[in-house]
């Protein structure tokens, strides 16, 4: 039959099948079809055995001032990533001091006792090593790709200048938090910022350290002084607060020599991460609309406050929170993307966070279909609260546990996933455990977590997008009201 | 000025050994070029098909890339939707494709004992995509493209900006003209017969290089290559592409308004084709420029004068010629006349005098380093599977690596100096002022258009 049709194909004949019925042409006078050649192709190959194959564990020593170095060997190239990661986030900030730590951060690249942040930058450079500073939403940390070799000493004192001697300059000071507060200005005309802003901030409250974007908002970040950067940097960025990844091209022996002398007489101080207190649970599902004038998009984010991933039910969480977005096959992507046509893309899933984590769903659809979008969202999430076929989790397990080796393919990315492992205090071998690990829930688990954790009933929901969009249908054009549709589905906005 | 890098290489030997491969064609003409790498249980299947938006006919605008889609629809043996879920469940850590101006790629990463089902999928969809094309698939893709188009160029900011960017360096009809996701109109306008006619003219084996990255043996995976791939009718000949681009011999000037918080300026140059003399120089200008906080841009107008909140430059290499361009992004309230004439002196100031030997060894060592990161991945973006396919599309030697870095190497000051003289001007420019536009009251009805 597909013969026949790629006839047609080739023949530029394709009948569209509303056309009026003709009468039969005659059939062509030619012999009766070969057997096609090609038939073999209908069976889908089957996989080879599968290769035993281990992940990475790191090996992890201590400098004499306590700092633990967790360090996973790579010769393949002359490279090697240094990860810092120093305790400090969201949560070390002062109340009112949100963005703090960013700020602070952000100061570190500026420039150290002995070197504006232009001769900081050429002196990288000319080692081939690339330097940046973060100040996230649970930590700050500095990185560092560096070339290996005898590059590697002169880059790592690079780095330990950056750590243990910053300038702290005034007049740097002063430029850098205009351009956060620019930056932050600059942000209101992206939807999507906007729109995980506001998540958070309705999530949490906005007197929760978690309910600020690890930038902090124009208000506090406005407050901010040198002093209070150079007292952030005192209290937490201290050798008993801060850990190290190192991947690449070093062997332990030399990694501890390189070490010991440079980040070795870090002074160690007493601050630690507090943990984070839970907010309310909600009770009922909440919406808000946020007007983006001239969007021609909506961004919906559908969420909640969830576990943290030690916690005993984050796994069976996970898989579920998988199977509803996190791969393109993933219900949310077939409904809004592949069935409907409304997003390029719809996701979800919970994150990998210490203590509290959250599950979010996230979709930028077109405006006129953002009620709709929000109606189908709900509908996968309830959908999915029904224990999953063994068929699909079967799928979202294999896919998670087979493209494992896939963390590992770089440098860098061997780094986040230790980084991650080690802030999250899983041990050495974390990778090792993985698969094990996410195999154990069952579909009643499964269900079971998601019966808990993705009842549509307790969502928040945050729309950013334009208040009314005009359409075009048949050469008529009809104004939809994006927010009275939004209004009509009857969620209350949050108080 | 090579010590520092030739000796991080002395440990591993030279990056041409890092990248070993082997090469052969298949009667059909589909190249192939298998590198063993056995780090990781993984193999990186890489397929460049040499036809890319330049490659449209006017009036369908961004169809290289709608098509690109379409090519994850479904073939003759391959359920709609099943492309992804398949690789997903298969454990594939990477599948995506990309459509430039000059080509068109498409790569899944899958664990070693999957790399059958890779090359079958890849092979139906090379010989059998037409047989279960419908309409109904192509109209569902258009909406697609389009809430991409949405998405990606319409809903951030600047996004229109650098559309008009390359609508005034490359006028209608050349094939560069836009933004490779192409207009609404003629994203809409595409038809059934479009999608057969560009799938026979282009998406032949013969217009394909199959790179296949990783964890097997090279005799057992050829034999693979031939079963599905060898049976696989040759296409006509790709006609070669007929474009001739005009240079700019009078600036071309525009000012936008946009619902943008920051105003911002565009300085673009149409300048030499990659690989072709200059490029490397203008690669290695673009950092000078831009790159990092002691780069001259950033530390005159970010730092120094706090005009602007960052800067960029970049040589983005083309085949119908590259472009140049500096970006400044102003801080809130500056007039776009200021920070132009800003980042002007400087481009000339850098012209004038040229680069210090220090700043042309830094641009050097970075371009190096990231060379060398570039062949970290097996595939993905830009990985080693990549990294051989760009060097054969554009070279036609998927072992150009050494080359190149020996083109970079020989870059000079004086060499950067007499490209930017001769390339970056004023009178063959293009610069654009984006200023934010009035905010409308926020409570308003309607609101912007």
């Amino acid at each position: 039959m597909s013969r026949v049709l790629l006839a047609l194909l080739g023949a530029g004949l394709l009948i569209p099948a509303c056309a009026p019925k003709a009468p039969p042409p005659p059939p062509p006078e030619v012999p009766a079809p070969a057997p096609d050649p090609e038939a073999w192709r209908a069976v889908r190959p089957a996989p080879g055995p599968e290769r035993p194959w281990e992940a990475p564990s790191a090996t992890v020593f201590t400098l004499s001032n306590g700092v633990e170095v967790a360090l996973v060997e790579n010769h393949t190239l002359p490279l090697v990533t240094v990860q810092v990661l120093v305790d400090a986030g969201r949560l070390a900030n002062p109340r009112g001091k949100a963005g703090l730590h960013a700020l602070t951060a952000s100061m570190l690249d500026e420039g150290t006792k002995g070197r504006t942040g232009a001769q900081l930058a050429a002196a990288l450079a000319a080692q081939g090593a690339e330097l940046s500073v973060w100040g996230g939403g649970d930590g700050s940390g500095v990185w560092m790709n560096a070339l290996g070799g005898e590059a590697l000493a002169p880059s790592l004192d690079l780095l330990t200048e950056v750590l243990l001697q910053p300038r702290f300059d005034k007049a740097d000071f002063a430029r850098v938090k205009q351009q956060t507060l620019d930056q932050l200005a600059a942000d209101r005309a992206e939807p999507r910022t906007v729109a995980t802003r506001t998540f958070s901030r309705e999530l949490f409250g906005a007197d929760h350290p978690l309910g600020t974007a690890p930038v902090g908002d124009e208000a506090t970040v406005k407050g901010l002084t040198l002093a209070d950067a150079q007292a952030f940097y005192k209290t937490w960025w201290h050798a008993g607060n801060a850990r190290l990844v190192v991947v690449g091209d070093v062997t332990q022996a030399e990694l501890q020599a390189l070490l010991e002398p440079r980040l070795g007489r870090w002074a160690r101080g007493k601050a630690t991460r507090p943990a984070p207190v839970a907010p309310a649970e909600r009770a009922q599902t909440e919406l808000l609309f946020v007007e983006q004038p001239g969007a021609v998009q909506s961004v919906i984010v559908v969420g909640r406050v969830a576990m943290g991933r030690t916690d005993p039910e984050f796994w069976p969480a996970y898989l579920a929170g998988t199977l509803v977005g996190g791969m393109f096959g993933s219900r949310l992507n077939m409904n809004l993307r592949e069935e409907h046509g409304w997003s390029y893309g719809a996701y979800g899933g919970f994150s990998e966070d210490r203590g509290l984590g959250v599950f979010s769903a996230r979709a930028s659809v077109q405006a006129d279909k953002t009620a709709p979008a929000v109606t189908e969202i709900l509908k996968e999430l309830e959908a999915a609260r029904r224990p999953p076929t063994a068929e699909e989790l079967q799928l979202t397990r294999d896919y998670l546990a087979r493209s494992l080796p896939g963390n590992f393919e770089t440098n860098a990315s061997t780094a986040a996933s230790f980084a991650a492992s080690f802030t999250l205090g899983l041990g050495p071998d974390a990778w090792r455990r993985y698969t094990t690990e996410l195999l154990a829930p069952d579909a009643a688990a499964v269900g079971a977590a998601a019966t808990r954790w993705l009842d549509p009933a307790k969502m928040l929901i945050v729309v950013v997008g334009p208040r009314t969009v005009e359409v075009e249908e048949g050469g008529q054009k009809r104004t939809v009201d994006v927010q009275a549709e939004l209004a009509a589905l009857g969620f209350p906005t949050p108080g | 000025m090579l010590t520092l890098l030739l000796g991080a290489l002395a440990r591993a030997g030279d990056l041409a050994a890092e990248l070993p491969y082997e090469q052969f064609t298949l009667d059909n003409g589909l190249q192939v070029i298998l590198s063993e790498d056995h780090r990781l249980p993984l193999v990186a299947v890489d397929l460049w098909y040499h036809v890319g938006a330049a490659h449209e006919v006017p009036g369908r605008s961004g169809f290289a890339h709608l098509f690109e889609h379409i090519m994850f629809q479904g073939s003759r043996n391959v359920p709609e939707d099943q492309f992804f879920p398949l690789l997903e469940a298969a454990g594939a850590p990477t599948i995506n494709g990309t459509t430039d101006f000059d080509r068109t790629n498409y790569f899944e990463t899958v664990p070693a004992n999957q790399l059958e089902l890779a090359l079958w999928l890849e092979s139906d969809r090379m010989g059998f995509l037409l047989d279960t094309l419908t309409q109904e698939r192509l109209d569902n893709q258009k909406a697609v493209v389009r809430k991409e188009r949405q998405q990606s160029t319409e809903n951030v900011p600047y996004g229109l900006a650098e559309e008009r960017f390359f609508q005034l360096l490359f006028p209608a009809p050349h094939p560069y003209h836009g933004v490779v996701i192409g207009s609404h109109a003629d994203l809409e306008a595409a038809t059934l017969q479009d999608v057969q006619g560009f799938f026979r003219t282009w998406y032949a084996p013969n217009n394909a290089t199959l790179v296949i990255v990783g964890d097997f043996d090279a005799q057992a995976t050829r034999a693979l290559v031939e079963q599905y791939f060898a049976s696989l009718p040759r296409g006509p000949e790709p006609p070669p592409l007929q474009v001739t681009t005009a240079p700019i011999s009078a600036e071309r000037r525009e000012a936008l308004t946009d619902d943008v918080e920051l105003p911002k300026v565009y300085l673009g140059w149409i300048t030499s084709p990659i690989f072709t003399p200059g490029d490397a120089e203008l690669t290695l200008a673009a950092s000078v420029l831009a790159e990092g906080k002691a780069s001259r841009l950033y530390t005159e107008l970010v730092e120094k004068q706090q005009l602007a909140q960052s800067v960029n430059a970049l040589q983005y290499p083309l085949t119908l010629g590259s472009v140049f361009v500096v970006e400044v992004l102003g801080k809130p309230g500056q007039d776009p006349q200021a920070l132009e004439d800003a980042a002007w002196a400087v481009l000339q100031k850098l012209t004038a005098e040229g680069p210090t030997a220090d700043e042309t060894a830094r641009a050097l060592r970075t371009w190096q380093a990231g060379t060398l990161r570039g062949l970290e991945a097996l595939g993905g973006f830009g990985g080693r599977a990549d990294v051989l396919n760009y060097y054969n599309h554009h070279t036609g030697d998927p072992g150009y690596l050494d080359e190149d870095l020996a083109r970079f190497a020989a870059v000079t000051p004086a060499g950067i100096q007499a490209t930017l003289a001769q390339q970056l001007r004023a009178d063959n420019r293009v610069v654009i002022h984006v200023t934010p536009a009035p905010k409308a009251a926020p409570a308003g009805p309607g609101g912007t258009p």
